[in-house]
């Protein structure tokens, strides 16, 4: 990951730091502009906001693992970056493009799973794109191992639905 | 039935309104809670086995227009990609739709709406045209103003940009329009559609033949 120098946009309030606890009980310190992204964890600092002292506040975030995490972070700051900027969309959409280019149908599955949860919902969109586009010309059973679903038609109805539009099964990529 | 990706029905959804018809029809045999999914987003679909002697099969969908506020006649303007283009028959409101994930989208008035200064004065013609050099969707306008001066409205829709849709005389300068959020990347398809008006119930039933097409490898 780039360390971007962005000296000159550094205010105060994005130079505190939080402490984020994710699942597997790991601390992850991140700027405080960063984790109000995160919608649990800004209803924590709002909940919490007597609080003096933010580096001594640390939010649970139970639902999402430390690798997860880690790489929400980076891709959130850089988000948070360009969109500050009076930068083009396409600049966006090449970064987003670029950042969910090489994630592996699982690594997909956990970040959605987690901006579901986080309510990054910028995130959530790029995500079902790239899921949707991923999964258009699968197979029915690549579907369901992709979305990790079980099969609970019966034969007769899972024949009676495929005689309905034949033409939905032809031109499937292989798996 | 839980989804051992325990992934939420809206996140579901969200994945499959971004599919084109025929990997929507393929995936209702996913699972029962699929199919389920499937049917909330209300795809009513029936088949009907046979037209003709060419057996092309034939959809039926209807769609509702609960967000189209003029009540009367709708007529449909032009399709392109599987996007219909409609309008009351007061070329009021001009709203494009999309079947295949029941999609509405009313796109806004413009600020320059003769309508204020001229309230009597109606549309003279409206038209919706795709430009394959620069993948753009437009709807222009012409209205009377006066006398045979007419005024054009001209909306431009870039598929590439995101953003909320806004209204610009296409003097100006263009309109973007998230096109792609309308469209579900259903591109690549061609549909044929018309449409039986019901003025009272306010739902419009498309037909649709898929043909074969030549798919474009993208």
């Amino acid at each position: 990951m780039a360390s971007s120098s962005s000296s000159s946009s550094c205010s105060s309030s994005s130079e505190k730091k939080i402490t984020l606890k994710s699942s597997d009980g790991e601390a992850l310190n991140v700027e405080k502009n960063v984790a109000l992204e995160f919608e649990p964890a800004k209803g924590f600092l709002e909940d919490n906001s007597e609080e003096a002292d933010d580096e001594a506040i640390v939010v649970p975030l139970p639902n999402v693992s430390a690798a997860v995490l880690s790489e929400l972070i980076p891709y959130v700051k850089q988000r948070l970056e360009l969109s500050a900027k009076p930068v083009q969309k396409k600049l966006i959409k090449a970064f987003d493009d670029q950042f969910t280019r090489h994630l592996s149908d699982d690594k997909l599955g956990e970040l959605m799973l987690a901006a579901n949860y986080l309510g990054v919902n910028y995130l959530l969109d790029v995500l079902c794109d790239v899921t949707a586009d991923r999964i258009k010309n699968k197979s029915v059973e690549y579907v369901r191992e992709f979305l990790g679903i079980q099969n609970d038609f019966t034969p007769e109805e899972e024949a009676e639905l495929r005689a309905q539009c034949p033409w939905a099964f032809e031109g499937v990529d292989q798996d | 039935m839980a989804r051992s990706s325990g992934l939420p029905d809206e996140s579901v959804v969200e994945i499959l309104a971004r599919l084109p018809v025929d990997s929507l029809m393929r995936f209702k045999l996913v699972s029962t809670e699929e199919e389920n999914v499937l049917s909330l987003l209300s795809f009513d679909y029936k088949t009907e086995r046979s037209l003709g002697e060419d057996h092309v099969p034939v959809f039926w969908k209807i769609i509702e227009l609960s967000s189209y506020k003029n009540s009367g006649l709708v007529y449909i303007l032009g399709h392109f990609h599987g996007i219909i283009c409609l309008t009351s028959d007061d070329c009021g409101a001009i709203v494009l739709a999309n079947p295949s994930i029941t999609r509405l989208r009313e796109l806004p008035q413009s600020r320059n709406r003769p309508s204020h200064q001229f309230p009597s004065v109606r549309s003279l013609c409206v038209g919706f045209g795709y430009d394959p050099k620069f993948n753009y969707y437009e709807v222009v306008q012409y209205r009377l103003r006066g006398g045979l001066s007419g005024l054009r409205i001209g909306l431009v829709f870039e598929p590439q940009l995101s953003q909320k849709p806004k209204l610009m005389d296409a003097a100006q300068t263009q309109l973007h329009f998230n096109y792609e959020q309308l469209a579900g990347r259903s591109g690549s398809h061609s549909t044929v559609m018309w449409i039986l008006v019901y003025p009272l119930v306010r739902k419009i039933a498309i037909a649709f033949t898929k043909h074969e097409q030549v798919k474009s490898n993208n």
